[in-house]
Formats: structure tokens, sequence, C-alpha cells
């Protein structure tokens, strides 16, 4: 995905929501933002490397 | 349907993984066919010592050698020294992959087959923003291909490396907001491969490296100059190159922030937050009508609010051992939190839940409003409680000392001053009104619970319930000691004792409510300038218990208290009054809470106030109607 199309908060956030249930308990949100940015970048990074 | 792997191994190796894998199936017999199954390696030895009567040793790496060898079924998860293997039910786990790029979403924004515009500008809007926020605009490459800013590739491909050539000159696409020495760096070390491809025919081959622009060679395809800034709601744009550490180091609370706020506007409520803890909200268990029931009994029949983890253990029957205690534990705090007959009083390492109907904690004379109004000086900028202490030292130390005043001895309350909220905890949700705290007398082995309110709007905040212990142990002008203790939500109260004192000091007669002095006998340390005794401030007796409305009038009731502090030096036709800053701090801090700064700002905020040196003057306004039993009831007869 292109950089730009990214909303933050948005996009990715069913991935995150899979990794959160399958961690089977809460987690603190400082560590979700940490993981939702590699999310993130990996997303970007898709787009990189099918480029 | 067969659902058998095949194992590997020697016969007893594919024997054992076999008896295993038919052992985690078991286990997971009631999960998806997809989901992954996990068992701990010590479980398994565990197990099979136990079955075989063997050496736990022996089976622990026969196990791991049969486990590893079917690899492709096993799939092995270390986490610290703990090994686990994981399986699903078809065999090995498989992470599910939604496909997703079918998505509407999707689609808008990448049309397989875009319709023409005639004119570009149509896409690239002309209008400026009300608020100069830069964003970067999207311009599908289509439209980018037909308005020339980037070559069309041939066979229908969009040649996206190019969109970051054309982007600067057709979009306002900010450079990196954060240092991102990342994209130079790599712009450097691009191979000497695609710097031959960058040159031009006819370039020097010669050519320096350092000399290589950084243009020329974007123009050609490098995977270094993909975009991966993004943009934060609040404009604030990250560069993803970066590593989230970093990130995480420098827009840490605002990535929180806006990642919070992003949670709750979503309008699938996908991931639900309680605190500081997250979690998706279709695995959040439900709470019916009968739980909240019983919950809310429970409450009330203890009379004081409970913490969740009691609530879970008296009502639920939940053990802390318990897979899913950590789950069930913030779905009841979540659920609570949704319900309006349930009230978060709690914070953070002790949550702690109240009802309506439950009994007030502290006084009932001072509504909460009135309260809030009195403190609000707090927030309107005249704390002056870290004037001798600060607050990094309060919140290093855990323990605050702190002199009693007055109107905080009858009431039971100290204001929440920035000194006293360095020591407290800070709620833990945005709208929580109130904390309940604990606060214990290691001295008298009692303790009593206080009701935290925090500032809102212009009101201030404070802490109540604290008028039976300042009562029974305790006299205005008492030097208190507030500590933390290993507790989030329990502190403890102490003072400094001494031999028996007595004195006539002021007390509010509540029948007829009027301040006297009256014979008192102590045991605590006090500050001398502070102690509201008949020898040093026996004028206060004439002070008028004001109604509360008339108190939060700062001014007003300052020259209430200064007519009656001050020593009389006009006439009787033209009434001046003389009185020490520390006179007028305790007198006014009879009637309400009050800083030193917030006196000062009264009388400097007056013309009616004249100061001279350590002293002030009061002029009071030239009254229209005399009274002359008021005037005898204020007292020019100084007897004391």
């Amino acid at each position: 995905m292109d950089a730009k199309n990214v909303i933050f908060g948005e996009t990715g956030l069913d991935k995150l929501v899979q990794m959160l249930r399958a961690s089977g308990q809460p987690q603190d949100i400082a560590k979700l933002v940490e993981r939702y940015l590699d999310i993130l970048r990996d997303l970007v990074a898709a787009e990189e490397k099918r480029g | 349907m067969s659902d058998q792997p095949t194992f590997t191994g020697n016969a007893e190796q594919q024997a054992l993984a076999e008896q295993v894998f038919q052992i985690m199936k078991a286990q997971g017999a009631f999960f998806a066919n997809d989901a992954p199954i996990r068992q701990t390696l010590g479980n398994l030895a565990e197990y099979f010592a136990g079955q075989r009567k063997a050496d736990r040793a022996t089976v622990t790496q026969e196990l791991e050698v049969a486990l590893n060898t079917n690899n492709t079924v096993f799939t092995r998860e270390e986490q610290g020294e703990d090994v686990s293997y994981v399986i699903s039910r078809l065999g090995a786990y498989r992470p599910r992959r939604d496909e997703n790029t079918h998505m509407f979403k999707q689609r808008l924004y990448e049309p397989e087959n875009p319709l023409p515009v005639d004119d570009i500008s149509v896409v690239v809007t002309t209008t400026r923003p009300a608020l100069t926020t830069v964003e970067p605009v999207y311009i599908s490459d289509y439209w980018q291909q037909q308005a020339g800013l980037t070559p069309a590739i041939p066979g229908g491909i969009p040649a996206e490396p190019a969109i970051e050539v054309a982007a600067p000159a057709a979009v306002p696409v900010v450079e990196a907001a954060a240092p991102s020495a990342a994209a130079p760096a790599e712009l450097e070390t691009i191979p000497p491969a695609i710097e031959e491809q960058s040159a031009a025919p006819g370039t020097p081959a010669e050519q320096e490296p350092e000399t290589v622009a950084v243009a020329p060679v974007a123009e050609k395809t490098s995977p270094a100059l993909y975009n991966t800034m993004i943009t934060l709601p609040n404009g604030v744009q990250i560069d993803l190159r970066r590593p989230t550490a970093d990130l995480m180091a420098q827009y840490g609370p605002s990535l929180i922030n806006q990642f919070r706020s992003a949670l709750e506007n979503d309008p699938l409520r996908r991931i639900v937050v309680f605190g500081n803890d997250a979690y998706p909200e279709a695995a959040v268990d439900n709470f019916g009508k009968n739980d909240l029931r019983r919950i809310r009994d429970y409450l009330l029949e203890t009379g004081e609010p409970m913490a969740d983890a009691q609530i879970i253990a008296d009502i639920f029957y939940h053990n802390p051992r318990q897979t899913d205690y950590e789950t069930f534990r913030f779905a009841l705090d979540y659920r609570l939190s949704r319900e309006k007959d349930f009230e978060f009083v709690g914070v953070d390492g002790a949550r702690l839940w109240s009802t309506k109907g439950m009994p007030a904690i502290g006084t009932k004379r001072v509504k909460a409003s009135e309260m809030g109004q009195l403190t609000g000086y707090l927030e309107e900028g005249f704390d002056d409680s870290l004037a001798e202490q600060s607050a990094e030292a309060i919140r290093k130390s855990g323990v605050l000392s702190h002199i009693l005043t007055f109107f905080e001895w009858e009431y039971g309350m100290l204001p929440y001053t920035k000194a006293i909220a360095a020591l407290l905890p800070s709620p833990l949700l945005t709208d929580q009104r109130t904390a309940v705290l604990r606060i214990e007398s290691p001295q008298h082995y009692t303790s009593a619970l206080a009701e935290l309110r925090f500032p809102t709007g212009n009101r201030g905040g404070w802490l109540q319930g604290l008028e039976v212990f300042f009562h029974e142990h305790l006299i205005p002008g008492a030097l208190i000691t507030l500590s933390r203790t290993a507790e989030p939500h329990i502190f403890t109260l102490t003072y400094e004792e001494q031999p028996e004192q007595q004195d006539r000091l002021l007390v509010l007669d509540e029948k007829k409510n009027k301040l006297a002095f009256a014979n008192v006998s102590y045991y605590a340390a006090v500050d001398e300038d502070m102690l509201v005794n008949q020898q040093q401030y026996g004028r206060l007796r004439n002070l008028k218990s004001l109604p509360m409305n008339e108190r939060r009038k700062g001014d007003v009731t300052l020259e209430h208290v200064f007519e009656t502090v001050g020593e009389p030096i006009g006439t009787r036709a033209e009434p001046r009054y003389r009185a020490t800053t520390n006179q007028l701090f305790v007198g006014l801090n009879v009637l309400r809470p009050a800083s030193r700064e917030y006196l000062a700002h009264l009388l400097g905020d007056s013309d009616l106030f004249e100061q001279d040196g350590n002293t002030w003057t009061y002029t009071p306004p030239p009254a229209e109607i005399e009274d002359d039993e008021e005037d005898d009831d204020l007292g020019y007869d100084d007897d004391e």
C-alpha cells in the first residue's frame, strides 16, 4: 500500500485486531501502537517489494 | 475426511509424534479447524513421563527430537526458556490470511477502469483549506499519466515508482518532518549498477559517487524512493523507515493519543479500550442484567467500593490462574464502564467500582458543587503548593507534608493542589470524576475511605473523608504527613506526636452556626503561626459563618475577614482596619480554603486594600445605610 493512502487508526486495523485476539489477553495500548506501526510498515514495505 | 498428517522419522519417532498430535488435537477438539493449538514441551514431557514411568529428561529429549523431525506439522515456538509446539486440527498451523483486496475501499481508490475527465484541475483541487495544514494529496496513477506528469507504461501497469518523482512537482507532499537521515543515506548508497543505469548516454563514467545528484537518480526506479511518510490526523508526518522504538521515543504520547481517539471514533468499535488496556470488542464477554444486578447488590452489601478482582472472585468465582482471567477482568471493567449504574472510582493498579445508592464518603455539610467552587482558585493559577517542594521531589519520595488550616480540619478535606496531585494517583479514565483512596493511620491502627475529586473545568479538586480522623487526633495548625504505600490506592497519614497540651482553640458550633473558642487538649506538633488559638486570633470569634455560596466569592469573604481580624484604626464614620498578611491568611482559611498567592491576588486586585510593608490596610466602601447594631457586633471593642 502506498503510504499516502494510509489512514492512521484505520488502515491495517483488522490485522491488528486479529493479532490482538490471537494474543488471548488485553494489551497495553503503547505496545499496541508499536505493533500497529509494524503492521503499517509491513504494508508499505509490501508495496515497495511489489514495485 | 482424512485429516491425518504424515509423520516422518524412525518408527518410534513417528509413533510418538502421532501420539502427541492426537493428544493436542483432542485438546483443541472444539477449536476451529485452522485455529492454533499450543502445548508446552514441559507439559508433554510430564504427561509422557507419567505414562511411561520414565525419566522426564529422557522423555523431553525424545519428544523434542520426534517433534523437531516432524517440523512440518509441529511448529516450534520459544519464549525465553519455554518451548511450545503449535498445530491445528488439520495438521500444521498456518495463520489465516484474509483476502481483502476486493474491498470497496480498495476499488474506490484504485479503480480498474477510471472514468476520464477533461481537465486535471477537476482532480487536483485548487481551493485552500481554512487552516493551512499540510497534507499529502493522493492522485491516482491514472490521472498523473493523463496529465503527463508520469510516463505511461505500455501494458497498462502503472509506473508506481515514478509517482514519487512527479509528486513534489504537482502536490504539496511535505518533506520529512522528522529528522530523516535515512532517506538521503539510502540514496547515497545506491549500488553502482543503478548509478550507471541512471546516467544518461554519454555521461562520463568517471563521475564521482558524491556528485550524483538526487534528482537524476530519482528519475529512474529506485526502491529507496518509495514514499514511507504517513500523516497522523493531527498533521504530524512520520517516516515508517525509522525504527519503531525511535518513533515511539519521539512521538509516543502523540501516537498513543491519536490511536486512542481513532479507536474511539471507529464506527465498528473493533478495538475497545479501558484505561491503558485494549482488546477486540468481539472477544469481550458480555454481562447480562442478572450479572449486573448481582454486582450491584454485592457492592451495596459491602457498603464500599470494591476492586474488580474482588468482584470476580466473590461473584463469578474466577481464579487468577485461569487462562482467561485477564480477559474476563477486562470485560468486567469495560462493560461496567458502559453502565450508568456503576461508576469507576479506582486508579491504575486498583480498579475499584462503586454503584448508585452507596454511602457517601466525606462531609455532607458542603455540596460537591460548592466545594468545587471554593477550590476553584487552584485552577485559576493561584496554587503555590510547590514553592517549598518540587513535584518531582514529592513524586520521587512519595511523601508530602502539609499544615492543616481551620477549614481543612473542620470539613476533613485537603485541596487538590499540585503538590497533592504529585503524590496521589492521576485518573485512569479520561472522564473519571472521582477516585476512592484508603487513608491509613499507623499511629492509631485505623483507616478511612477518602474520596478524591478531580478538578473539572474551572472547578478545583479536593480530597475528602478525613473529618473523623482530623477531629479525633489533630487540630488546625497541625503538621501532617501523607505518604504513599506499595498499593496505589492506599496512603498513610501521620503526624508528630508530643506531650499533651491545652489551649483555647477556635471551634465551630454547628447548632448555633457560630465560631467560638473552647478548651481543647491536643497531642500533635503544630505550626505556632497557624494555630488558631484565642491568644493569637481572638477576634475570629466574631467571624460570621457565612453560607457556602457567599464564601466562594473570595473578595467578599476577605472583606468580612478583614473587618473581623483587622485592628480598627479609623473612626466610626470612616472605619479602617489593619492586619498582617498572616492574620488574613489564617482568617480567610477559617471560612474557605485559600493559598497565600490567592490572598495576595485578592489584596492586590482591589483598591480598598493598601499595603504597608507586611501589613495591609482596608478601607471599606462608604455604607449607605448605617446600622448601629451591626457595628456593635463587628466589635470595635477588642477585649482580647
